[in-house]
């Protein structure tokens, strides 16, 4: 018994050290994206608490997956691609979650930034948050993140030309969410996008 | 190439995703189209615009990465023990594998059951004590409610520009939702009651996120929560975290928080 457990003791030193030179790998490649995949995750979700579950969760997925994972390949496309699963999984399954319908901050409620540079930008990301998830994730992928179309499409896994016209759509919904003067009935595809928010809504 | 071709593929052209010869007639096209070019100019605006608010929201994945790092280690602990061959010593796997499971169950227990929400609690608070009249110690004379409020840390002209017009203060007293303790004050026109939920602004948001160093402490936000029967407004300016709460309908509460958003920015304006 005794003589089994030294016998064993090599191998199982040699496993460990294995697995822990995959972690500090892991650790190295993959964790410094935590803090986009957290940003997005909150945009996506609009729920902070919900975002650091979605990004743990994808962060484990990844580290599970990191055996199949070939250096070389994008990491950053990689990680966001699990993230989007995982939100999209995350909504199937909870449907009963109270939903927060943020308000486009009013000019009529007189609230603002001091400081008056950000003004304008805290606006568009405020804009941002009452698109529809799909305009939502394209915006954040594209614009913020500085994902090129083909990762884009790979990440969300649908065709570029898809990703295009998403774009070009989100892109008029979110310029028309910033100005109020430009009228959403001009954008027949934008108001198909908010009926499905008002069906998740409800 | 013509308007409408370039509008189509201008996502390209911007993440510089186009063949050399289209992009160069993508360039053409600008230099001639007037409208085109403003187009771009404009969207790539919106672009820089958009970039930095996000990005001007900063946020801290510490607690993620001290997770991840948490989980990983307790897998590792249990994966070694699962490839092992038969014949060897078992019993010590055996309890350092269930020791490990215990470890994730508490964990994960943890992880999944996530914190009552703020919004959950305020709304079954409101549902029980003002619909449902459960009784409670409530404060009616005014000025034991200036006091209670002011032994809170708000100001009391507060509570009094909280009430719109046709509405009076009813009555207040202290509660805790979510842990952390609020004022709560019924405000009555004679057919219908609402509720506010008051507390000083600290280094968390309502949602729980901290903004602790950030530019989103000085920031205002506005926005409506439905839960159930209950209508949630809410309103967090740099000085006061507001949350009205209403049987009434989604629109009241939206119109209740808007009304109370200009009052809080008007009463810390005048002070």
């Amino acid at each position: 018994m005794v003589g089994q457990a030294v016998g064993l003791f090599p191998h199982f030193m040699k496993r460990i050290h294995e697995a822990q030179k995959r972690q500090d790998n892991f650790e190295f490649v993959a964790l410094p994206h935590s803090s986009s995949l957290l940003r997005v995750a909150r945009r996506l979700s609009l729920d902070p608490v919900l975002a650091e579950d979605l990004v743990q969760e994808t962060l484990l997925l990844a580290w599970r997956g990191f055996d199949g994972f070939r250096t070389g390949t994008n990491m950053r496309a990689w990680l966001f691609r699990i993230l989007f699963n995982v939100f999209h999984g995350h909504g199937r399954r909870q449907q009963s979650r109270p939903v927060l319908v943020p308000m486009p901050v009013g000019l009529e409620l007189e609230l603002r930034a001091p400081d008056g540079a950000l003004i304008d930008a805290m606006a568009v990301a405020r804009a941002l948050d009452t698109l529809s998830e799909e305009h939502r994730g394209v915006l954040l992928l594209a614009v913020v993140e500085g994902f090129t179309c083909r990762e884009v499409a790979a990440i969300l896994s649908v065709p570029i030309g898809t990703v295009m016209s998403r774009l070009n759509r989100a892109r008029q919904a979110l310029r028309s969410a910033v100005e109020p003067n430009c009228r959403q009935d001009d954008l027949p595809a934008v108001r198909s996008g908010e009926r499905r928010m008002e069906k998740q809504a409800s | 190439v013509n308007c409408s071709e370039i509008a189509e593929s201008a996502p390209l052209y911007r993440s510089g995703e186009l063949d050399p010869a289209r992009a160069a007639a993508f360039a053409r096209h600008l230099a001639t189209c007037s409208e085109c070019a403003g187009e771009m100019r404009r969207q790539a605006q919106l672009d820089d615009l958009l970039r930095s608010g996000i990005l001007a929201d900063r946020v801290n994945s510490a607690a993620v990465d001290r997770g991840v790092r948490e989980r990983i280690r307790l897998e590792l602990e249990a994966a070694p023990h699962v490839a092992r061959a038969s014949g060897r010593p078992r019993w010590r796997v055996a309890a350092i594998a269930s020791l490990a499971a215990s470890l994730l169950i508490v964990v994960g227990g943890r992880h999944l059951s996530r914190p009552r929400s703020v919004y959950a609690d305020a709304a079954a608070d409101h549902r029980s004590e003002v619909v449902n009249e459960h009784w409670r110690p409530w404060f009616t004379d005014p000025s034991a409610i200036a006091s209670l409020s002011e032994a809170n840390g708000v100001a009391p002209r507060f509570i009094l520009a909280l009430a719109p017009p046709g509405y009076h203060l009813a009555r207040a007293k202290r509660c805790a939702l979510d842990g952390r303790p609020f004022l709560h004050l019924v405000y009555s026109n004679g057919a219908q009651e609402f509720s506010a939920y008051l507390r000083p602004r600290d280094s968390r948001t309502l949602a729980g996120l901290s903004t602790a160093g950030s530019s989103a402490q000085s920031d205002s936000l506005a926005y409506t929560v439905d839960f159930g029967a209950e209508h949630l407004g809410c309103v967090e300016t740099p000085g006061m975290t507001a949350m009205i709460v209403t049987d009434e309908s989604s629109d009241a509460a939206s119109k209740l928080a808007r009304f109370a958003g200009a009052a809080l920015a008007s009463s810390t304006a005048n002070f």
